[in-house]
């Protein structure tokens, strides 16, 4: 498979196989579009990504890129979360600020593996937590009045445990 | 200090993803717990109320296919295989949540049953139920044991063809009969065919049945034998069934509707005697003065009545009606439908009747003395509603006549016509109603509407006026009303709009800023532009009321994605419905454009002609595009 030079937002320039690349449907896209033949000395940029994250986002796509390709979501399910591999598991092991850039450049690049993955980490840490207590990991502000806050839970009393 | 920053600096900032982002991360989160999560700030909110609603319409999508699977005649007894009866626990549980409705399927979830069939307790079928042997619906309730409680066979079209056969359970005693189902409390049938259900179950509170024929007849009669606590109690009553109806022993019976066109049933339960009868409801009514009387003493208990009269029903006196239905002296609520009627009515004099304060009178040509009477037969009268009916005076007679309902709380025009010269003289003699809380007008042809707009808002002097519902049938809100507001009603606190398309000229802003009184802020529209009665369940309308509501509780705080994002959701849905046509999306876009208007725009918004018949509007927010086109009437394609 030939190579293909990825250029990060600071300018850092990423020589990459092709199959690799390929994991992210965004820049699939700009290769069909733009017409970029295979060993064209052509820089794909991807003003969105720094190139710390970049380099995570190779790593992780070098390590999978024999996996299947995800199928469509059936929204209508509740999904796992307790599927998350060790490499991957090891892999997040990163601080919060990392993880968003992480989702933020799988979200850009359309890499449907690496979104999940980081989002089920993101949703395990929001489990078995209060409202009050996920406001404070992502530091969030509570934007209800005590009044509107009272109308919630009000409208949340039926389906709270018993 | 310096580790703080840098924990701050690596905060996950969850809030700065894109909101379809969060959605994935709230899409591992379970059903039974995301609920709880709404409450950690607004997006929240809104974006977790929507993946519950969309988890719920995909079962409903499926729950057609669902329902072929289990009722399709191609499948074996559902006896003869233990498998397939395990099988259809699950998707017939799946489908019942479904059908069951937003907060049904929330209760499942409540309970945390994957399988949920423990949990059924209220199931509705709607849509075409194709059924080669009905008897396989008692098999379904009976494979869901005895948790249910409800059946409601709503809007159902039920198309079975084997019902009667010998092979099901004709002959069969019911105590012979292996399916009982004892808990089952309320049964209601469609108008179409399974009234034979009834006959399993021993321990109804509610049945509702249509009978057409001497053997529906037959089965009802079984079915209040076997059924003693019946409590309400709905019939549709053919012509085509001659036996008598025998329900005298339902002696705790507290409601009774009729339907149908079997008169001679009416006049024959007018003469039955039930102590505990407490609403009494006929919609085509053939009843004459005698049996009126016979109701008079037979039902003294009676805290509602409606009574509907068709146009070809005239064998009564309005007199008489009146007389006895005045002479219910625990009454509360009556409504009184005359159509094609014109007899005056007070030819004998009626007696007041005290506890009477609900009185909802349609149909009828209402003159001015026939009102004056009304007001005087009913001293206690708290809600008026005049409801599809015509007006034979002018609007400033009506307050006057009104003024004298002393404890008139709530009044009522819906559908009302006026002649158009009934609108009243130059001058201006105001009615001060001050016991007046809340007031709608809702929609009329637009003559009617604009006489009693114009008159209502010169005339009418409400200080306590807490609550104003308006219908407009035009593009803009009238000035006039909205100038009326302060000096008319210093008290309103509650305003809404109601618009059977979206108004071109939503100053909303700058009427909640001008009465600051007002403290819920309601808009209602129709997107298909025709003119229907609000129905208020219509996603789109919602949606957007929600949207602006929040708007006025926090003007400074509103983020246009809101608005944004609930209309991408209500556009949607109701793509899902098919019942959004092109006109409808250039009303949105205008809708957007005078937001945009108002609000130092921070997003753009244009359209693009790509080739000719396509039409694309694209908006692009601070955070969010929008993209919608459209081909052809009715197709919308969101991207």
């Amino acid at each position: 498979m030939p190579n293909i030079k990825l250029q990060s937002s600071d300018g850092e320039i990423f020589d990459t196989s092709l199959d690799i690349a390929l994991c992210s449907l965004t820049i699939k896209t700009m290769i069909d579009d733009c017409g970029i033949d295979e060993g064209e000395d052509t820089v794909v940029p991807l003003p969105n990504v720094n190139s710390t994250i970049l380099r995570k986002v190779l790593t992780w796509a070098q390590y999978h890129k024999d996996d299947p390709q995800p199928t469509e979501d059936d929204d209508s399910k509740e999904k796992r979360t307790d599927d998350i591999s060790s490499w991957d598991a090891d892999f997040l092991k990163v601080d919060q600020g990392t993880l968003f850039e992480l989702i933020l450049a799988a979200n850009y690049l359309d890499i449907k593996g690496l979104l999940d993955v980081t989002c089920k980490t993101v949703a395990n840490m929001i489990k078995g937590k209060t409202p009050e207590e996920i406001r404070k990991t992502f530091n969030i502000k509570n934007d209800f009045t005590p009044a509107e806050e009272e109308q919630v839970r009000k409208e949340n009393e039926w389906c709270e445990e018993k | 200090m310096f580790l703080s920053l840098m924990d701050e600096l690596n905060q996950f900032k969850i809030q700065e993803l894109p909101s379809h982002v969060r959605e994935n991360i709230f899409k591992f989160l379970p059903t039974s717990k995301l609920k709880a999560f709404s409450l950690v700030c607004w997006d929240w909110y809104h974006e977790i109320a929507m993946i519950l609603k969309r988890r719920i319409s995909i079962n409903i999508e499926k729950f057609g296919i669902l329902q072929r699977f289990q009722l399709s005649k191609s499948k074996s007894s559902i006896e003869s295989s233990k498998r397939y009866y395990e099988n259809l626990k699950i998707p017939l549980a799946r489908c019942l949540e479904s059908t069951s409705g937003y907060l049904e399927s929330i209760d499942l979830i409540r309970n945390r049953a994957l399988t949920y069939t423990n949990t059924i307790r209220n199931v509705i079928f709607f849509g075409d139920i194709h059924c080669a042997d009905p008897l396989k619906f008692v098999d379904i309730f009976s494979a869901l044991g005895d948790q249910i409680i409800s059946v409601d066979f709503e809007s159902s079209f039920i198309v079975c063809n084997t019902w009667d056969k010998p092979k099901c359970i004709n002959g069969k005693e019911l105590k012979d009969c292996k399916y009982i189902f004892k808990n089952l409390r309320v049964l209601k049938l469609s108008n179409i065919g399974l009234q034979r259900i009834a006959t399993f179950c021993t321990n109804l509170e509610t049945l509702r049945m249509c009978i057409r024929t001497n053997t529906h007849v037959a089965i009802l009669n079984k079915v209040v034998l076997y059924n003693a606590n019946i409590r309400n109690l709905s019939l549709h009553v053919s012509n085509s069934a001659s036996d008598s109806i025998q329900v005298e022993s339902l002696q705790y019976l507290k409601e009774l509707e009729l339907n149908g066109d079997n008169f001679e049933v009416q006049k024959t339960l007018m003469r039955l005697k039930f102590d505990e009868l407490l609403s009494l409801i006929i919609n085509n009514c053939g009843l004459e003065n005698k049996d009126f009387k016979a109701m008079e003493r037979n039902y003294q208990h009676l805290r509602t009545l409606h009574l509907k009269f068709n146009k070809n029903i005239k064998n009564y006196s309005q007199s008489s009606l009146l007389h006895c239905c005045w002479g219910l002296k625990h009454l509360k609520e009556i409504k009184l439908e005359i159509e094609g009627f014109d007899e005056h009515p007070f030819n004998t004099t009626c007696s007041t009747n005290e506890s009477l304060d609900h009185l909802i009178l349609g149909k009828m040509l209402m003159t001015k003395e026939m009102l004056e009477e009304f007001v005087k037969i009913t001293p206690n009268m708290k809600k008026l509603c005049f409801l599809d009916m015509e007006l034979d005076f002018f609007v400033d007679n009506l307050f006057e006549i009104l003024k004298k309902a002393c404890f008139i709380e709530h009044l009522i025009f819906d559908q009302v016509t006026l002649k158009s010269h009934m609108g009243g003289s130059t001058h201006v003699k105001q009615s001060s109603i001050p016991s007046l809380k809340i007031m709608e007008i809702n929609r009329a042809t637009e003559a009617s509407w604009s006489i009693l707009h114009s008159r209502t808002f010169k005339v009418l002097n409400a200080r306590n006026l807490e609550s104003l519902v308006v219908f407009s049938n035009y593009q803009v809100i009238n000035k006039k009303i909205i100038d009326a507001i302060p000096s008319r009603f210093p008290n309103l606190r509650k305003l809404t709009f109601i618009s059977p398309q979206m108004l071109l000229e939503p100053s909303f802003k700058s009427i909640i800023q001008k009465y600051s009184n007002i403290t819920e802020f309601n808009y209602l529209f129709g997107g298909s532009g025709s003119c229907k009665s609000p129905i208020y369940c219509d996603i789109l309308k919602i949606r957007v009321r929600q949207s602006i509501y929040h708007f006025m509780k926090s003007p400074k705080n509103f983020k246009f994605s809101h608005i944004f994002y609930n209309a991408k959701v209500a556009i949607k849905c109701r793509c899902k419905k098919a019942v959004l046509t092109r006109g409808c999306l250039w009303n949105f876009y205008h809708y957007l454009k005078s937001i945009c208007e108002h609000e130092s725009p921070p997003f753009d918004l244009k359209t693009e002609q790509p080739e000719p018949g396509l039409t694309k509007f694209i908006i692009s927010g601070r955070d969010k595009i929008l993209e919608l086109s459209t081909s052809r009437w009715g197709k919308i394609r969101l991207s």
